[in-house]
């Protein structure tokens, strides 16, 4: 369970994020949607602490993470992350890539790493790329890799900031594809996308953010074919 | 005393002259103190050896306190010097790592005369007084001489070498004085000190052709060749030369500077300039000096440097030679 | 003038040790100065204003006084102040490397800012510590981008060796002046002494360039 509770965020003058207070439960999958400059990655990197709020809590499990005594770094292992542009660490083989935090963060041992990186890697189809490098592989595997990377700490939940949003069109599939079967094992799961089609057929939940707030919070069908709010109507009429 | 030292050393490096003399009074105290009571010190120690405790830990203080500063026999000095000024101090490079020269032989001799053990140690010629200054060396012999500046920063023996100029020519000549050189070829070793004097004499007196060689012997030979009507030598040297050839004369240059020559320089109020002295004067009266100096500057020392080497002319070089008391080859002198 | 390298023929290898004492002092202050540089960069980008301050300190006075004057105050002046003895070598390497990490540390902390920030963050979200995603992700990162700045700097210590003359190593230079002096023939030795740099440095650069190469092979 992710619990945030009147969550506000200000870059200098500039208030990003204003009173957000959401509950996730676990196994949910939940998409942020919502215009550019909303503030839906900025609520997204709240969660795991990216971002240090500027007002409200956190809780994960029960354990207020926004507490200064809490151990950040403890959180952040048990919540997986994927980035828009990926963030490969590019010297280092895609094997590597999914090993390294798994052998130094959780003292996995070297084969123990690696069987995981093995399993993750013919879960998103990409076996065969175990000892390339990043730089060879095209957009949509290296979201793959990220995807695995990030589910090679066995996360209890994942976050994704607009996972397709830097890939060309053939490759989305590809991506929201994996991001479908992670949902349907029952991975807590928080989507920040453009993907309409993807949130209304995966997502649970959907958290209509604009301008800092959220404005609405519905099932997608609701949402989608009877949106309460005129911004979300508004919003919903420019990009269907 | 010793930070002021410390600032007072790194002010030096950039303005040479300053900072001795605020250095020097503390300095002075201490220094000359420590000299002087060392001595008595350590004879209290040993004649206390038996005596109570309470004795023992003073002397043991005081001689502590004092070991600084002070030389005792069987102590290691250290030299500084500028190993690229042949004949004085250089490295036979072809051969070996060694520095050797005429200030090595005359340091060892000081040295084993007075009991201590020699260790010598190359740098560049701007660093060596700062390093007397610095106690990184004990005492410096690089054919320095003693000038007003660098009297402020370090202590001076007396002379040791002084460096006047002859002129040598053939008894028969008739050159008597530095005008009758007008018009005249005036022969002068390649790289010595004296090529700077017949400059002078070049700009002095009209007309006088300068030509270099590279072994002394060998401008002597000119002179009976006809080629040279006269040479410049160290004095040392053509003094040598005349005495041991009926045939040359010569005549000392006027030296303007009556201080011009080398000394070896100590820290400020070392107890090292007296002992040095001492010995120097021993040598200077023995003529041990002399013969050092006739070591190493009569003969072929860009022989021994390496260059010009001409195998042809070697036999007309005994007869130059044949007056050398020590062992021709110079390399040998620094060995004992 | 006339130049006669055949003279000096007796007279190379003397010159020719030098190398050998010239690449050790250069080989140590380079290592040391690039670990004490890593440590300084990391300071100056580092979190606490006072570690900070203090690395920026010590850049500007590195930076900022001749390097010769650092020599002769670690050689002259530090053994009367803590009172230790220090070997022209130490006082020669020390010197470089202290000199030497002021500049690295500048090279270094450009080439940390100079890494993608994502990467800090993917590296943060994966529970990496800082320590070791400076140590493995970032820094890597940099080395990279930095090696032709890093190189030159080596490049530059090399040839700046040529200083510990005044102190008396004998290095390559030293020992040009000497048998200079030896030979009252200045100029031969002193371009022969150039010429052994110039190869040195020439053997330096090929060798970054395959380090180079060597790093690139994840692009």
């Amino acid at each position: 369970m992710i619990k945030a509770e009147h969550l506000h965020k200000s870059f200098g003058d500039n208030e990003v994020l204003s009173d957000i207070t959401t509950t996730i439960e676990d196994g949910e999958v939940v998409t942020v949607i919502g215009p550019s400059g909303s503030g839906k990655s900025t609520y997204l990197r709240c969660l795991n602490l990216l971002e240090t709020p500027t007002k409200g809590k956190i809780w994960i499990d029960d354990v207020e993470v926004t507490d200064p005594k809490s151990d950040i770094m403890k959180v952040r292992e048990n919540i997986g992350m994927v980035f828009q542009h990926f963030h490969l660490f590019p010297h280092l083989t895609v094997r590597e890539n999914i090993t390294y935090a798994p052998m130094k963060v959780k003292g996995k041992s070297k084969a123990e790493a690696n069987q995981i990186a093995d399993r993750l890697l013919e879960q998103v189809g990409l076996s065969d790329k175990a000892d390339a490098y990043p730089s060879r592989l095209s957009g949509g595997q290296k979201q793959r890799v990220a995807i695995a990377r990030a589910l090679a700490m066995e996360p209890t939940a994942m976050l994704f900031d607009e996972p397709t949003s830097a890939l060309d069109p053939e490759m989305v599939k590809e991506v929201l594809d994996v991001m479908k079967s992670l949902a349907d094992s029952g991975m807590t799961m928080i989507i920040v996308t453009h993907e309409m089609g993807f949130a209304r057929e995966v997502a649970d939940r959907v958290l209509f953010l604009d301008e800092g707030k959220l404005v609405e919070e519905a099932s997608p069908v609701t949402f989608f074919e009877n949106p309460k709010t005129e911004r979300a109507q508004d919003f919903l009429s420019k990009i269907l | 005393m010793k930070k002021a030292g410390f600032l007072i050393a790194g002010a030096m490096l950039f303005t040479a002259a300053c900072g001795a003399e605020e250095n020097a009074p503390e300095l002075n105290e201490t220094g000359g103190n420590n000299g002087d009571n060392n001595v008595e010190n350590n004879a209290d120690t040993n004649e206390a050896a038996d005596n109570e405790d309470t004795d023992e830990n003073n002397n043991e203080e005081n001689g502590a306190e004092n070991e600084e500063d002070a030389y005792e026999e069987g102590d290691t000095l250290i030299m500084g010097t500028s190993a690229d000024y042949p004949p004085f101090e250089y490295i036979e490079t072809g051969e070996s790592e060694e520095i050797v020269g005429f200030d090595i032989d005359l340091a060892n001799r000081i040295t084993e005369e007075l009991g201590y053990e020699l260790e010598v140690e190359d740098m560049d010629f701007g660093s060596l007084i700062p390093a007397l200054d610095t106690d990184r060396v004990d005492f410096v012999m690089a054919g320095m001489r003693p000038t007003e500046e660098r009297r402020e920063n370090a202590d001076f023996s007396d002379i040791y070498f002084r460096s006047a100029h002859s002129i040598v020519t053939a008894a028969d000549s008739g050159i008597e004085d530095v005008d009758d050189l007008e018009g005249m070829t005036l022969g002068v070793q390649l790289g010595s000190i004296q090529e700077g004097q017949a400059e002078e004499l070049q700009e002095d007196v009209e007309g006088i052709e300068v030509e270099t060689r590279d072994r002394i012997p060998e401008m002597i030979q000119e002179i009976h060749t006809n080629r040279f009507d006269a040479v410049i030598l160290a004095d040392t040297v053509a003094d040598n030369y005349t005495d041991d050839n009926d045939d040359l004369t010569s005549f000392t240059l006027p030296n303007e500077a009556e201080e011009d020559g080398n000394a070896i320089a100590f820290q400020l109020d070392s107890q090292l300039t007296e002992e040095f002295n001492g010995v120097l004067a021993e040598l200077e009266e023995s003529g041990e000096l002399d013969e050092l100096i006739l070591e190493w500057f009569d003969g072929d020392v860009a022989d021994a440097a390496g260059a010009g080497e001409d195998e042809e002319e070697t036999e007309e070089d005994n007869d130059a030679e044949n007056n050398e008391e020590a062992d021709e080859d110079n390399n040998n002198t620094n060995e004992d | 003038m006339g130049l006669d390298f055949a003279a000096l023929a007796p007279s190379y290898p003397f010159i020719l040790r030098g190398i050998w004492v010239t690449l050790q002092i250069v080989a140590v202050a380079a290592v040391l100065g690039f670990l004490f540089g890593v440590i300084l960069s990391l300071m100056k980008i580092g979190r606490f204003t006072f570690l900070r301050w203090i690395a920026d300190a010590y850049t500007s006075v590195f930076r900022g006084t001749p390097l010769v004057l650092q020599l002769m105050i670690i050689y002259f002046g530090l053994p009367q102040v803590l009172g230790i003895e220090i070997a022209p070598f130490v006082a020669a390497f020390s010197a470089f490397a202290l000199n030497s990490a002021a500049y690295v540390s500048e090279i270094i902390r450009a080439g940390i800012n100079a890494v993608d920030q994502g990467q800090k963050e993917a590296a943060q979200a994966l529970g990496i510590s800082y320590g070791e995603m400076m140590k493995d992700i970032i820094l890597p990162q940099a080395m990279k981008n930095i090696l032709p700045a890093l190189m030159n700097e080596f490049i530059t210590l090399t040839k700046e060796s040529a200083i510990v003359t005044t102190i008396g190593v004998m290095d390559i230079m030293r020992r040009a002046y000497i048998v200079g002096g030896e030979t009252f023939s200045y100029f031969e030795p002193l371009l022969f002494a150039g010429f052994i740099y110039y190869c040195l440095v020439m053997v330096l650069t090929v060798l970054g360039r395959l380090v180079e190469r060597r790093l690139r092979q994840s692009d």
